[in-house]
């Protein structure tokens, strides 16, 4: 052998190996995208769908959608960000998305959306504008939603009820009507209505709820960071009363709260459009009872933003373009009317929902209304200090519904704390 | 010949004097990768937890570090706060509560299983039982028994009539209170069981041997015998039990989570919010300054109370 060929053999044998080493390199690109919703049933089908898709048209790249329980979620996502180990595609539920904003760890989306011409500049739901954070686009929303009131129709019969209620005061009759002692044994066997009674952001919800129908206009604070207080008065009026009457279970968290409901113990509950899986999962009997009406809060509905997709800022350029195609997959007209399909929510896209995608679910048609009616459950001017506020109300709810305190006395002691958090 | 014998007396001076340079570096170099390992987990991250909760910091970035000014703006805000005062006053209620109650129980136990009877060694299994049960698995259960609707408590209590109407456990600031201190006695007391047993079977027979023959009663033997001789053994007991009450965090987040309305959030469990939820971790390092010399404390009046030698 001559030294040209030995020389032609050695460049041939180098140029294979830098291939196969460049197509192994390829191989390995795994994206991690850890998610609380990956073991949701309908959520984490259609999430496996996209991504099995996406894996499809990037061959070489593959993504370990792995599983994170919600409580803990954000501690573990912020600690991976602080450590400087984040995720390569970040979902993250939308009351969290400030804390990530501020510290700059998000990757900013606006040139890729305007070179990309994309839907969510133009077809995307009213609370895309809380990805927004000193001018820049850092997110892009997964499901914007409004609450329902899951009502069971066979106890409402029995009741001798013809539908849901409207109004909270129609809703405080129809609770107490509902509320059953069926073996006469001391023991309520039936609930009318059902909220968490303990620390839980589920109370915050009920209570809000019942504020924005109290004052149409108004929120908990106004722009001055004072308290609605007569609007407050009201909300907590409504709730104490369910909780006098005895229409509601005391000591149950949310999970208790959905639990009473899918197993026919309370006859009503308020819940986002992810009430379809708890209907879905309830035994047959009971599932063929169980409907969604609008919140009765005479044409209020509390919703927001649920939870977003975002790119972390700092990843290696090839991986912040693989996350950007993902999302961009994700936005797409097919994979918005699967969120649909699959997942049973409403898309965040607007328009994908055809006729048949509408008979194929009875209750989608409400709660795509429920989300185009919503009004943000984060009250203006307190976006940075959101979950601190949250606990407040929390706190201050429970005190004056369930222990009994003078509400005049917890608003003045809210007041104080929210005036500390200004 | 003073001149000549000066040198060698010095010459004399100066081996020893190596030789005990070298074995104190020896003593050093053995002593060299525990005092390395206790700097680096122990003293460096109460350092650092020291610096923080002088800085304006909300999420502790390793890329950053602490920089600006210090001030003791996270301690006036502090003690400014309503929130720390009643988190402080739960701490306190919580932590003697359960080491009083744990150490009761314990100690009953424990003079239970000193005695020789049938079933002694089963008994003394079943009794410690509740300690290697994990702290999530031991709020979970009470969780169910302290439940108000269906709940094993509410049940006896209505049974015997000492309730008319089923207790809201969990709604109510007092009865939560109560239903944690409960889980934390039962998770607690076989420690002082284990203990004080131990102390117990090293307390010299002939001592109570002698306290009969001098006609003293039971009551008698254990208030001048047994407690006394126990005296060091109580005191690191208590002083363990109570620093890891300081930092109990699972039962209380699991069966409450602080509430109602903030009637169970102790000192750890705030710290968790604050650096967790709000991202205010200087403030959270704030309060674990305050938690650790609440600890250092009460270290101090335990031993100082029962560091005297019974022999």
């Amino acid at each position: 052998m001559n030294h040209r060929t030995v020389r032609r053999t050695l460049v041939a044998l180098l140029a294979a190996a830098a291939l196969w080493s460049s197509a192994a390199v390829a191989q390995d690109i795994v994206l991690d995208m850890p998610s609380w919703q990956a073991t949701e049933p309908g959520t984490s089908d259609w999430f496996k769908e996209l991504i099995a898709a996406f894996e499809a048209q990037n061959p070489g790249v593959t993504i370990n959608f792995s599983h994170e329980p919600f409580a803990g979620y954000n501690d573990k996502m912020v600690t991976r960000f602080a450590a400087g180990n984040p995720p390569d595609i970040l979902h993250l539920p939308a009351a969290n998305f400030m804390i990530y904003a501020q510290e700059g760890w998000l990757e900013p989306l606006d040139e890729r959306l305007a070179d990309s011409n994309s839907p969510v500049l133009t077809e995307w739901t009213p609370v895309q504008t809380g990805c927004q954070y000193e001018g820049q686009t850092l997110c892009v929303i997964v499901l914007g939603y409004g609450y329902v009131l899951g009502w069971n129709e066979a106890q409402f019969a029995e009741a001798g009820l013809s539908g849901p209620p409207t109004t909270s005061a129609e809703l405080i009759d129809y609770a107490k009507q509902l509320t059953i002692d069926r073996d006469g044994d001391g023991t309520i066997d039936q609930y009318g209505f059902v909220f968490p009674t303990v620390t839980h952001s589920g109370v915050e919800t009920t209570a809000t709820s019942f504020l924005f129908e109290a004052d149409p206009g108004g929120h908990w604070v106004d722009a001055d960071g004072q308290l609605n207080r007569d609007a407050a008065k009201a909300a907590w009026a409504v709730m104490k009363q369910l909780v006098d009457d005895g229409s509601v279970p005391l000591g149950i968290d949310n999970n208790g709260k959905r639990q009473f409901f899918v197993e026919g113990r309370a006859s009503m509950m308020f819940e986002g459009p992810w009430i379809q899986g708890n209907i879905n999962s309830a035994a047959p009997e009971i599932q063929a009872g169980l409907r969604v009406a609008p919140q009765p809060t005479s044409g209020q509905v509390y919703g927001g933003a649920s939870n977003v997709l975002a790119v972390p800022a700092g990843l290696d350029p090839e991986r912040t373009e693989l996350a950007w195609k993902f999302i961009e997959l994700f936005t797409s007209q097919e994979w918005q009317a699967k969120y649909a399909t699959i997942a049973g929510q409403p898309p965040a896209r607007a328009g994908v929902l055809s006729a048949d995608i509408l008979a194929g679910n009875e209750n989608m048609s409400q709660y795509v209304a429920a989300a185009d009616n919503a009004r943000d459950y984060i009250p203006p001017g307190l976006e940075e200090n959101y979950t601190r506020f949250r606990d407040l109300v929390i706190e201050a709810t429970l005190a004056v519904v369930v222990q009994g305190q003078d509400p005049d006395a917890a608003l003045d002691q809210l007041q104080s704390e929210v005036d500390r958090l200004r | 010949m003073i001149t000549s014998q000066a040198p060698a007396a010095g010459l004399g001076r100066r081996r020893p004097l190596r030789n005990a340079t070298r074995s104190r570096l020896y003593a050093f170099a053995l002593l060299a990768p525990a005092i390395i390992v206790v700097l680096l987990v122990i003293v460096y991250p109460l350092f650092m937890a020291a610096q923080l909760s002088l800085h304006d910091v909300k999420i502790f970035r390793a890329d950053r570090g602490l920089t600006g000014s210090m001030d003791f703006e996270n301690f006036r805000d502090m003690f400014d706060s309503r929130s720390f005062w009643r988190s402080l006053r739960i701490t306190l209620y919580y932590v003697v509560a359960g080491v009083i109650g744990s150490f009761g129980i314990g100690m009953f136990t424990a003079v239970l299983l000193n005695r020789p009877f049938r079933g002694r060694a089963l008994a003394r299994v079943l009794m410690v039982l509740p300690w290697p049960i994990p702290g999530v698995v031991a709020a979970t259960i009470f969780v169910w028994m302290f439940n108000s609707s269906f709940g094993v408590i509410n049940y006896l209590l209505l049974q015997v009539g000492i309730v008319d109407k089923p207790v809201q456990w969990f709604t109510q600031a007092g009865p939560a209170l109560f239903a944690v201190v409960a889980a934390t006695i039962w998770k607690g007391y076989p420690f002082f069981t284990i203990s004080l047993l131990a102390g117990m079977q090293s307390v010299p027979k002939e001592l109570y041997e002698a306290a009969r023959v001098d006609g003293a009663s039971a009551v008698q033997q254990f208030r001048f015998i047994t407690i006394p001789a126990l005296g060091p053994v109580i005191g690191i007991s208590l002083v363990i039990a109570t620093l890891w009450q300081f930092r109990v965090f699972d039962i209380i987040f699991v069966m409450t989570g602080g509430g109602p309305s903030g009637a169970t959030e102790t000192l750890a469990i705030q710290i968790y919010r604050e650096a967790f939820q709000y991202f205010e971790m200087s403030y959270a390092a704030a309060v674990g300054m305050v938690t650790l010399a609440l600890s250092v404390i009460s270290t101090f009046f335990y031993l100082r109370l029962t560091s005297r030698s019974f022999y």
